[in-house]
């Protein structure tokens, strides 16, 4: 029998099986191969050990959420909750799940940190990634309540200066700014600035997107664009299209754009990359494709599941898509 | 580690996190060894740094390395967390007291540093090597899922994989590095 190396038993699905006794064959299989062979039970215990080491991390995405919940937690101002300590645990009970439980204040300090707007030298940047498939909340020294978008990336500082307050989104969010009329609030995007005065807007730049749009609920915005500067009336959205390098103000849909903030995704004569883009986000998936897909998608996406969405751009187009191990195939018909 | 540790109990968040960061992986894995459940063990870690934020005044000022410490606190969370029989519950309450507790400190510093040295030998990987490993691994897909994934041959797969695990293998050395307690 030639020899096992440590990687090739690591390789083995079936080894791995053994190790973390998923089913009875692989495991009888493993014990028997062992014992037939005990001048390599040093090799295999070594192997063993390996991949418990790695199976038994948490991923990058656990990491962050639970970090991102623990502090939720911790830095929840004024009110201290309890932990959920339970006698029986039940797994139905997702731990995600409780992130978004109503709770209003929320900070998170990143070790990545992203320092290029630091203006002072003493303020602690905080940056949060937002997985996909998730909306976070975040509540600023300020009082400024902000719900982040899937796939987004927004840095803060743990308290703002007196003379202004800035913050920096490569993504989507939902704000709501604490009035001070002596203190604005500045949000960075790739494109463009937004300077605000105590008002709620939604604000979408990620900066993979073709659009960056801002869209007013209350009160009054100035944006800051190539050395230009608009104001925002409530009802109106500033949209910058990077490909045709035009901007305009225009109305929106007041009770579409609230639920944008709820997870609704908007098409309007919508492209390939725009709607594979934000699909991703929303429901975290790949694609693939041999051919280029022309399409122009027009309409919105709430909570359907995956599979009518897809069967939806499916009738609605001449590409199939079809979903396999979280990867989206388009054909063409 | 100490002075992190002095200034949690002063009430410093940034430590806190500190701490969390450089001890959140070693706790996870070591709370796989008493219960293979990620979402339990992600709710006993979720306890433990709740309840040490909220008694950081309490806090032993100890003597020997507060990591320790927190080990066997995450130990209790997850036994009070499920029914574990009794029989068994003697067992994990009194592991301890057989090994001594210099030889316990002794295996929860080695954790450390082979998680230490894990992380380091993955950031040696290219990208590729280490999504492949991460999705084999952390999030458990098989050869095939991971080849659908990625648009590749599931040949392709096992070859990145073998290779990446030959290239970290060196780097951790870990067959001297485990102890006792961990070894379950």
């Amino acid at each position: 029998m030639l020899d096992r190396t440590v990687e090739k038993l690591i390789s083995d699905h079936s080894f791995v099986n053994y190790c973390l006794s998923k089913n009875e064959e692989d495991s009888a299989y493993w014990n028997q191969w062992l014992a037939q062979h005990p001048e390599q039970i040093d090799v295999a215990e070594e192997a063993r050990r390996m991949v418990l080491l790695l199976v038994d991390r948490p991923t990058e995405e656990e990491f962050q959420m639970e970090r991102a919940r623990l502090l939720n937690h911790i830095m929840g101002r004024g009110k201290t909750v309890k932990p959920r300590v339970r006698r029986l645990w039940k797994p139905a009970v997702a731990a995600a799940t409780l992130l978004f439980m109503g709770v209003i204040s929320y900070q998170v300090w990143m070790h990545r940190q992203d320092s290029h707007l630091v203006t002072s030298s003493n303020i602690e940047w905080v940056a949060q990634h937002v997985p996909d498939k998730k909306m976070m909340h975040v509540a600023l020294a300020d009082g400024t309540l902000v719900k982040l978008f899937p796939g987004s990336n927004f840095s803060y500082p743990e308290t703002f200066l007196d003379s202004v307050r800035e913050v920096r989104l490569d993504g989507g969010g939902f704000f709501e700014v604490q009035h001070d009329e002596d203190i604005p609030f500045v949000i960075h995007t790739a494109e463009l600035s937004v300077r605000v005065l105590g008002t709620s807007f939604n604000l979408q730049a990620y900066d993979t997107d073709n659009q960056t749009k801002v869209a007013l609920f209350h009160g009054k915005v100035l944006i800051a664009h190539n050395g230009q500067e608009k104001y925002l009336s409530p009802g109106q959205a500033y949209v910058w299209d990077k490909n045709t390098q035009s901007g305009q103000i225009e109305s929106f849909d007041v009770a579409q754009e609230r639920q944008v903030s709820d997870g609704l995704l908007v098409f309007d004569h919508a492209g390939y990359d725009e709607v594979a883009r934000q699909i991703t986000r929303k429901y975290g998936v790949k694609w693939k494709t041999d051919v280029p897909v022309k399409i122009q998608f027009s309409g919105t996406i709430d909570q359907e599941s995956l599979q009518d969405v897809l069967n939806h751009l499916t009738y609605t187009t001449d590409y199939r898509f079809t979903l396999q191990q979280n990867t989206v195939h388009v054909q063409q018909n | 580690m100490k002075d992190t540790w002095l200034n949690i109990i002063k009430g410093d968040r940034a430590s806190f996190l500190k701490l969390y960061d450089t001890i959140y992986t070693p706790l996870f894995h070591y709370g796989m060894t008493i219960r293979r459940d990620r979402e339990l063990v992600k709710e006993s870690l979720h306890i433990l740094f709740c309840e040490l934020w909220e008694r950081r005044e309490r806090l032993p000022q100890t003597k020997v390395d507060p990591k320790f410490y927190l080990f066997t606190w995450l130990k209790r969370i997850i036994i009070r967390q499920v029914e574990i029989p009794h029989s068994q519950i003697e067992d994990l309450l009194h592991e301890p007291a057989e090994d001594s507790i210099e030889e316990q400190r002794i295996a929860i510093e080695q954790v450390m540093d082979m998680h230490e040295r894990l992380q380091r030998a993955l950031d040696k990987l290219t990208k590729k090597q280490r999504r492949y490993i991460q999705w084999r691994f952390f999030e458990e897909r098989s050869y095939e899922e991971i080849a659908e994934l990625d648009n590749a041959s599931v040949r392709t797969v096992y070859n990145v994989i073998y290779e990446a695990l030959k290239r970290m293998r060196g780097d951790i050395a870990i067959l001297q590095a485990i102890i006792l307690i961990f070894s379950k």
